[in-house]
């Protein structure tokens, strides 16, 4: 053993020795508090215009949210950006898929067809999911928009060790309507209301 | 480091003693004899013996050619020339479907013995023959697809091939006139996904189409057999670039004609010419008329399209008169179109036909050549068609003549003889060459209609359409030349000087194959005319900087005989300009045996167009990029700040300094080690990039970065709110203004399924599903 490794083995049993006086372990897991939440909850905005409601089908470790516009509107697809923080919980996938469809726009010149192109996309980028739906053909009419217009979904992180009660952070940070007028060739900005997503 | 010196001090000292650097008109080499007859009927009358030798040779070789079991070749056409040589043709064919490119010539001298093959055989393929789609699946996607209205003047051909994997999106570039630069041609541009390996199974689809509004196309897609997404395009009607002209009397005064006598008066119909003439085995030759193969018309029969435009529905009236004279030398008003019996209607049908005539004559007298598919079979010509153009269609076996309209008045048809010649050129390519319309072949097809076209005036103007030789006098080295007036200064192309038109380049490049046929012409022209009539040595239209010491050429009629053979009898669908150059020395090896001097004019003439080295020049540094038509951020991959990097990868041949300069012209940063960084634009963009050779500054490679961005609202990402781009283009034709107000999106593309399911894909690829 030469100088620098005896050195180097020195130092790493100092180091050993006072981590286990501060009271960690150098391997055993983190073992979860008796207070951290089994699921989460969500509730729904005051807002009557866009908002994201929960969905029935929805259960305490999966929330399903629906997009529902304002009455009186009609548009021909919808995208959003949902921000939250995926270290406290996860973007859920509803029949394996990051958005599903809520039928209220024509997706598909033939919708009997399963294999016909159709604009509906989700995905995730960080602590971001990306939804969108749109009728491609601009001949087809608008359609009305205060319904369920599609659906993604949040799961409980159970490694996340959350406090019950904790709220866990989402808005909607972009959403861009394509309006009935197709005149100008212009999205809309709009804002969607979002709830209170907690730990329980 | 200067270049210009090595090649020229190789050979400039014989330049020198030669008698100057000027170039003069070298010595007309003297053709190789003839065999003699009986040896020549020998060869003939064995050609199927001949032709079975030559393809048990080649078979024997398969395994060297790195072919498989599943690997065939099978002979698709055969003849014996005029030095007694006979050529098979032979496609390959992969499980017996056939491959894209594997097209071999094998050749057997007169004395029996086999020469070396030429062509391409496609190496180590091993496919599942099995398509995903039936072959009308594809045919319905690919017409759902075309891109372009109008209705089908045929029934289209679908046919399963092995297809060289693109690999990745295809460029297919348009010289914008307005912008006075290149740009992407949205409809022929394929946004393709990548694939893996180098083949795949695909269904080629041709379509031909007759618009109101664009004319007619000639579409080929290339539809991948899996699923039917769309690998490849290019619109193969070969056509002329219309130009605008006031009006002439007809081009070429008062001419003879071979016209035709009816109980009824004479008509502009050809019966003399469309004979077939056979040698039998005895020496003995008969000559016996054939017909077209649609019409059933036994002659070189002239229509009347009346300025109509769709054809076969519109009017076509065979033009008839009660004398045997047509024409008066004027044109009709372009709102009064009259019958063909009017004499002002006549004149551009006796233009027409006028040129037909010398062409044909052309290929018959000088190199025998027995009309466009060999067997005489008679084209038929449409004039006065609405459009300012003109094209042939190997379909219908047949030209078509359109009009340029003079000052919202009279009209004026693309008839001259060089453009007659031309169009009736593409017939000859596709019945023997068969190059391909796109890539670098496309530019060999383009340039040798030009040659061919230019060479039938200088046989018409020089010889008065006469003899067997074409004569170094009497035409133009210009397209189009008798079309020029003060309204329409310029020819369609300079075959001298290319760029001398703003976009087609003088010289060859890696990466001229992205270019349009138009202009990937430029070099292959003018190769031509430097093997004719040589180089100069003091700077100006005839000169080039790849051999700038200038140099000798042989001539209009050995240069004319030196293409058409290898073009004949050497070059396959798909070849390249360096095929081209080493299937042309093949070919003056064969005219002229022993003659150094055209061996070393077809060098020269290919090495000034920076193909190939100079006779007695060390091989060149040859600069070559890992991808010509890269893409920068793929379609549909959701670019982003961090994503607008592209490594280019160069490589260098021939040099010991492998080294490259790399330049971005059009913007963006490229680094020295070929890193590319585009600008961060929202839409589609094309960037030019550049690698010179450290060894040779004139050697170059050029491939293009496409950036597509669909970041449409400027937060740096593509997201799914970008996505309703697709919508408000979605089966739109040139849709303006576009989407948020900005011009370069997609390139006005035309949106459709294919790439809405390519977005949906590149977006669950890049975030998941």
């Amino acid at each position: 053993m030469t100088t620098q490794t005896m050195l180097r083995t020195a130092l790493s049993v100092t180091a050993l020795a006072a981590l286990l006086a501060c009271g960690g372990s150098s391997s055993s897991p983190k073992v979860s508090a008796a207070s951290d939440a089994k699921g989460i909850t969500y509730a729904n905005p005051a807002s009557a215009g866009w908002r994201l409601e929960r969905d029935p089908s929805s259960t305490p470790t999966h929330i399903v949210l629906n997009l529902i516009g304002p009455a009186g509107l009609k548009g021909r697809g919808i995208a959003l950006t949902v921000h939250s923080d995926n270290s406290k919980m996860a973007w859920g996938r509803i029949s394996g898929a990051y958005i599903q469809d809520g039928g209220a726009f024509e997706l598909a010149m033939d919708p009997t067809d399963p294999n016909e192109a159709r604009l509906l996309v989700g995905g995730v980028k960080g602590s971001d999911l990306m939804v969108g739906a749109f009728q491609k053909d601009p001949n087809l009419s608008a359609k009305p928009l205060d319904t369920k217009l599609y659906s993604f979904a949040i799961d409980f992180k159970a490694d996340a060790h959350l406090a019950t009660g904790e709220t866990i952070p989402l808005s909607v940070t972009k959403a861009r309507l394509l309006p009935e007028d197709l005149g100008p060739r212009k999205l809309q900005d709009v804002t969607v209301a979002a709830g209170t997503l907690k730990a329980n | 480091m200067p270049r210009s010196l090595p090649r020229t001090l190789s050979w400039l000292p014989a330049l020198l003693a030669a008698g100057g650097l000027m170039a003069a008109p070298g010595p007309r080499p003297a053709p190789r004899p003839r065999p003699a007859p009986q040896a020549w009927r020998n060869a003939r009358a064995r050609q199927t013996q001949r032709a079975a030798k030559a393809l048990a040779a080649i078979a024997a070789t398969k395994a060297d050619l790195g072919l498989g079991p599943a690997d065939e070749l099978r002979p698709s056409a055969v003849f014996t020339d005029d030095l007694g040589q006979t050529h098979l043709r032979l496609q390959q064919l992969h499980h017996g479907v056939r491959v894209w490119g594997g097209d071999l010539v094998a050749h057997v001298d007169l004395e029996g013995d086999v020469l070396p093959a030429t062509g391409h055989a496609v190496k180590g393929l091993d496919l599942d023959p099995t398509p995903g789609i039936p072959a009308d699946r594809a045919r319905a996607l690919a017409l759902k697809h075309l891109g372009v209205p109008g209705d089908l003047t045929a029934e289209p051909k679908v046919e399963l091939v092995v297809y060289p994997n693109p690999g990745g999106p295809r460029l297919a570039l348009t010289w914008d006139k307005a912008k006075r630069r290149f740009v992407a041609d949205p409809v022929h541009t394929v946004l393709g996904r990548r694939e893996e390996g180098s083949h795949l199974l695909a269904y080629h689809v041709h379509a031909e189409v007759s618009d109101p509004k664009g004319g007619v196309h000639q579409e080929d897609l290339i539809l991948d057999a899996k699923d039917g997404l769309i690998v490849d395009r290019w619109n193969a009607l070969p056509t002329d670039t219309p130009v605008k002209a006031v009006g002439h009397s007809g081009f070429s005064g008062t001419v003879s004609l071979d016209a035709n006598q009816s109980a009824s008066g004479y008509q502009l119909m050809d019966t003399a010419r469309n004979r077939l003439t056979v040698v039998d085995a005895h020496g003995n030759a008969t000559s016996y008329p054939t017909y077209h193969p649609t019409t059933g018309v036994y002659g070189i029969a002239a229509y009347d399209l009346m300025g109509y435009y769709n054809w076969p529905y519109g009017q076509h009236l065979l033009y008839e008169s009660a004398t045997a004279d047509f024409g008066n030398g004027s044109q009709p008003s372009y709102f009064g179109y009259a019958p063909a019996s009017d004499p002002a209607e006549q004149t551009g049908g006796v233009d027409a036909l006028f040129g037909v005539q010398n062409a044909w004559d052309f290929y018959l007298n000088v190199l025998n050549r027995e009309g466009i598919d060999g067997f005489g079979t008679p084209p038929y010509v449409r004039v006065h068609w609405w459009q300012p153009n003109a094209y042939w269609s190997d379909t219908d076996f047949a030209l078509t003549l359109g009009d340029r309209v003079e000052n919202d008045s009279s009209v004026t048809p693309f008839a001259t003889v060089d453009i007659v010649g031309h169009e009736l050129s593409h017939g000859v390519t596709a019945n023997t060459s068969g190059f391909i319309y796109s890539g670098e072949a496309g530019g060999l097809n383009e340039g040798t209609s030009d040659i061919f076209g230019t060479m039938a005036e200088f046989y018409q103007k020089g010889a008065g359409g006469a003899g067997s030789s074409v004569p170094d006098t009497g035409g133009d080295w210009v397209m189009g030349g008798g079309m020029i007036n003060a309204d329409n200064p310029e020819p369609i192309r300079w075959m001298d000087h290319p760029s001398l038109d703003g976009a087609s380049p003088d010289a060859w490049f890696y990466g001229i194959a992205v270019y349009d046929p138009h202009y990937a012409s430029g070099p292959l022209n003018r190769m031509f005319y430097f093997l004719s009539q040589g180089a100069d040595a003091a700077t100006g239209d005839h000169h080039s900087d790849f051999v700038p010491g200038g140099f000798p050429g042989i001539g209009n009629d050995a240069a004319t005989r030196i293409w058409y053979r290898a073009l004949s009898v050497y070059l396959t669908p798909t070849a390249s300009y360096h095929n081209a150059r080493s299937c042309a020395l093949l070919a003056a090896g064969d005219l002229y045996p022993g003659d150094e001097s055209v061996q070393a004019a077809v060098e020269n003439a290919f090495a000034a167009i920076n193909v190939g080295a100079a006779h007695g020049e060390a091989p060149r540094p040859l600069v070559t990029l890992a991808d010509s038509g890269s893409v920068l951020g793929p379609f549909f991959a959701f670019t982003s700040a961090g994503d607008t990097a592209r490594a280019f990868s160069a490589t260098v041949q021939n040099s010991a300094d492998t080294q490259v300069d790399w330049t971005a012209p059009d913007g963006g940063v490229i680094g020295p080690d070929g890193t590319y960084t585009a600008p961060i634009r929202a839409g589609g963009w094309l960037y030019r990039i550049e690698a010179t050779s450290h060894a040779d500054a004139l050697e170059r490679a050029q491939g293009f970065a496409y950036s597509v961005n669909l970041d449409l609202d400027d937060d740096a990402i593509q997201d799914a709110s970008d996505m309703a781009n697709l919508a408000l283009h979605y089966r739109a034709v040139y849709p303006t203004p576009d989407y948020d107000g900005r011009d370069d999106l997609f390139f006005d593309f035309v949106i459709d399924d294919l790439d809405v399911a390519a977005y949906v894909e590149a977006f669950n690829r890049t975030y998941g599903r």
